[in-house]
């Protein structure tokens, strides 16, 4: 296992964990949002996925993939005359709990401060070695 | 004198201590993938015996094992990371890097010291 193993571990976390609040914000971003797209449906809720990466030998090397899913959910309402209902009048929102999300953001964001605080300790075991070679 | 036993013993442990660090830090970054089991070096105990019973040389021939301990409680996503764990793994772990450095590096200033000419030589 090499010298920055660690660190590559960790950054991975952090950019998925990152991947992962900004999914977050904008689930609730899209909570209300009755416009439809190209296929007639609105925004749909994404979702990120979290997968260990594997070695050669089929063994996790410490890294993180992460990837968007989307999981589609739609509640709707009768409306008519809403300039996004549909002929039979029915509106569609995507179905976005908020408590959902927001506990899906304090989560990343706390995995996100202890992935940056290895680092720094990992940074300092580096710098600790390099006094040996120092004199005085 | 550059490679004795005692040079090789705390070169070793400086090695474990840093894999342990990588190792560590990876179950950190894994404490949201689903199914990960969190992992763990193990070396010390074997070691310490080898050190006590058999000398140097056998001691120094113990690698470093990774293994998965699986003794904290899964969560239901499979994942078994207890970040507080992990944390303070990781704390022991820097102390104990800064302690063999520490170490080394007297050993090192004896040996410039020796090999210094003498004082208004």
């Amino acid at each position: 296992m090499g010298l920055f193993n660690g660190v590559d571990a960790a950054a991975s976390a952090m950019s998925a964990e990152r991947l992962r609040m900004t999914v977050a914000a904008e689930n609730l971003a899209h909570a209300g949002d009755t416009s439809r797209g190209p296929d007639g449906l609105p925004y749909a809720r994404q979702r990120v996925i979290f997968k260990s990466v594997l070695d050669q030998q089929g063994q996790p090397d410490g890294r993180v993939e992460s990837q968007v899913v989307s999981s589609p959910r739609y509640e709707r309402r009768i409306e008519p005359g809403h300039p996004d209902a549909d002929a039979d009048g029915v509106v569609m929102t995507p179905s976005i709990d908020p408590i959902l999300e927001l506990t899906d953001l304090m989560i990343a964001s706390k995995s996100y401060d202890s992935n940056a605080n290895a680092v720094r300790g990992l940074m300092r075991l580096h710098e600790s070695a390099l006094r040996i070679g120092q004199s005085g | 004198m550059l490679g004795d036993d005692q040079f090789r013993v705390l070169e070793r442990l400086l090695d474990v201590a840093s894999l342990r660090a990588q190792v560590h830090a990876g179950n950190l970054a894994n404490q949201n993938t689903p199914g990960y089991h969190a992992r763990a070096v193990e070396f010390d105990s074997a070691f310490r015996q080898a050190l006590a019973n058999d000398g140097p040389d056998d001691a120094l021939a113990i690698e470093p094992k990774i293994v998965e301990p699986r003794t904290t409680s899964t969560k239901v996503d499979g994942n078994d990371v207890a970040v507080d764990r992990e944390v303070t793994a990781l704390a022991q772990n820097r102390l104990l890097y800064d302690t063999y450095v520490a170490m080394l590096k007297g050993r090192k200033d004896l040996l410039m010291t020796a090999m210094s000419p003498p004082p208004g030589g």
